[in-house]
């Protein structure tokens, strides 16, 4: 495919196939320990028990989260929220700090898809044996590394699936459920969704996905400055590029250190020449800079042709690390961390709301005092049931009559018909009261409501 | 989505301008039908003690929120849309450089460069 022919047709013209060259080195070590440390915390993470239940797990039916040591009820959502809010600085901060850090080294799509590319050579073999079976004819050997690849692909992903259900519904009922083909629809639906999602994405889209799927591709270049570290050729060094003998002295042949072997091309997963300078599509997974080094070392050259730098670096000027960007986000980030982490600790396992009977603002009793009827909702988010006491901190010649016992199992929420009466003597129209529930049986568990309460405005 | 150096002709708006107001009118008309359908289903003073927090919206607030954050939603996933359309492989793929990528020419074994065997660099005689 000339490029003569691109430009004729450049709606409809699929990219060729890009079989990326394996490559060993400094930089693909570290992509291997994110990929199995990630993989490790997915698939373990589900079957950890803690407390006799699932250590992780996000029920969506009964409308509770539990991660570790923490119960996080739908009132708890800002939490969630935080977190989210947390997770996006950070990706901020990092993305200013060293590039796309989390395209090469942390992304689901990278990493997944790395570990489909590890079966894919396993049993297929590396690029030139895989662009060999592609182009020969359907015999034994093709159908047979062919048939497996789909096979393990298939399995991995609906394991991937089976994890993900995991999650969301107890893994090892669900494990059960799978042994016994007892699963339900829903059960089913999304661990063949979200296994055939993950076939697809690793297996076939592969990078691109993030060359024309992912937003954060199309963004990242705004969080760039002239101090982030990218993957970078060092053209005043490289250039002119050319092939020469090893033991020949670039300058006297008039050439730059590039030996334009092609090899930072042919392992690019993204199929592009570094060499044309920063790109989009570049995931910054630096498997050009772990093949040139190598190149470099073959030919006794100095390594660095292909670095990580960082364009001030590049132009000869100082790299500043502590930029007000840098500190603006750290600082945020901190400071949300904080919040986050205080807030979580300090949180009270328990929620009261006061509802007011909508049908009546007040009722006149018969001895001539006022009463106002509530629904109280009370919200017990321990691990332990409590029993409470409930008083009026203000309209303290009020009184409280409920229906029952305020007692609340673990993890549960319970209603209570409360009535608060006062002297009519107390004022006229509506003010705020404050009631305070407190544990008989926890110390420091306390929460104080408010709530309207009516008086008549006229005729006293 | 750039507006510098973009000559229009004369009465037609600019195609930043246009996009804007395809995001926002595209928006809004999914909002409504949004709003039409779930509103036609689901009273918001139905609500009232539905919610994680303790919010006592009527319906007028009901029917104003629900349309706001429908539009809200859809107005982010259009200007995404256009951001991602306007963007992307057809921009160039490199400062400066011709926006057409020309296609590298893969040297093998035989044309005297090192290879690639597992994964580690293997010295060539050639050079």
């Amino acid at each position: 495919m000339t490029s003569s022919d691109q430009r004729q047709n450049p709606l409809f013209e699929s990219e060729a196939k890009i079989y990326a060259r394996l490559v060993k080195g400094k930089f693909q070590n570290l992509r291997n320990i994110s990929l199995w440390v990630l993989l490790g915390l997915f698939y373990v993470l589900p079957w950890l028990q803690m407390d006799g239940h699932q250590a992780l797990l996000f029920d969506l039916p009964a409308r509770r989260f539990y991660i570790f040591g923490i119960t996080l009820f739908p009132q708890d959502f800002i939490y969630l929220a935080l977190l989210l809010i947390i997770a996006g600085l950070s990706l901020f901060f990092f993305t200013a700090l060293a590039g796309r850090l989390w395209c090469g080294f942390a992304c689901p799509q990278t990493v997944w898809t790395l570990m489909f590319m590890k079966v894919e050579r396993l049993i297929e073999g590396d690029r030139n044996k895989r662009q060999k079976l592609d182009k020969s004819p359907w015999n034994s050997n093709k159908i047979l590394r062919k048939s497996t690849k789909q096979v393990v692909w298939i399995l991995i992903g609906l394991f991937t699936g089976f994890t993900f259900v995991g999650f969301f519904t107890p893994i090892l009922e669900l494990g059960q459920k799978v042994i016994n083909f007892e699963l339900g629809p829903w059960e089913t639906f999304w661990m063949v969704f979200y296994g055939f999602a993950t076939y697809g994405n690793a297996g076939f889209m592969r990078e691109q996905v993030c060359k024309y799927m992912c937003p954060y591709a199309r963004f990242q270049s705004a969080m760039f400055d002239k101090d982030t570290l990218i993957i970078s050729y060092d053209a005043d060094r490289g250039e002119p590029r050319g092939a020469r003998m090893r033991k020949a002295d670039p300058a006297e042949l008039g050439l730059g250190s590039c030996i334009d072997c092609t090899l930072c091309v042919q392992v690019c997963p993204t199929g592009i020449d570094i060499r044309n300078g920063l790109q989009y599509e570049c995931i910054a997974c630096a498997a050009c800079i772990d093949v040139c080094d190598q190149v470099m070392d073959s030919m006794g050259y100095e390594h660095g042709l292909i670095k990580y730098t960082t364009e001030h670096a590049e132009s000869h000027k100082q790299t500043r690390v502590l930029r007000p960007r840098m500190i603006v986000y750290g600082v945020l980030l901190l400071a949300l961390v904080f919040a986050w982490a205080y807030g979580l600790a300090t949180r009270m396992p328990m929620r009261v709301e006061l509802i007011r009977d909508r049908n009546a603002l007040y009722r006149e009793l018969a001895d001539g005092s006022i009463e106002n009827v509530y629904t109280l909702s009370l919200v017990n988010m321990d691990r332990n049931a409590h029993q409470f006491d409930i008083e009026l901190t203000d309209l303290l010649d009020g009184s409280i009559d409920m229906d029952k016992e305020l007692s609340v199992a673990a993890e549960s929420t319970e209603q209570f018909i409360l009535r608060i009466r006062a002297p009519r003597t107390t004022g006229k129209g509506g003010r705020t009261i404050h009631l305070k529930l407190s544990s008989k049986d926890k110390q420091d568990l306390n929460v104080i409501a408010n709530a309207r309460f009516f008086l008549p405005t006229s005729g006293l | 989505m750039k507006l510098k150096n973009v000559s229009t002709p004369p009465g037609r708006w600019p195609r930043g301008v246009r996009d804007f107001g395809i995001v926002l009118w595209v928006s809004f008309l999914a909002a409504c039908v949004g709003s039409l359908i779930i509103f036609g289903l689901l009273d918001p003073e139905a609500m009232t003690n539905a919610w994680t927090e303790n919010w006592d919206l009527g319906r007028e607030w009901g029917y104003t929120l629900g349309f706001g954050f429908l539009w809200f939603v859809c107005l982010i996933a259009a200007a995404l849309t256009i951001y991602m359309v306007r963007t992307g492989p057809q921009q160039g793929y490199a400062s400066g450089l011709d926006p057409q990528r020309p296609v590298v020419e893969i040297k093998t074994a035989d044309q005297g460069v090192p290879v690639l065997k597992e994964g580690k660099v293997v010295d060539h005689d050639e050079f």
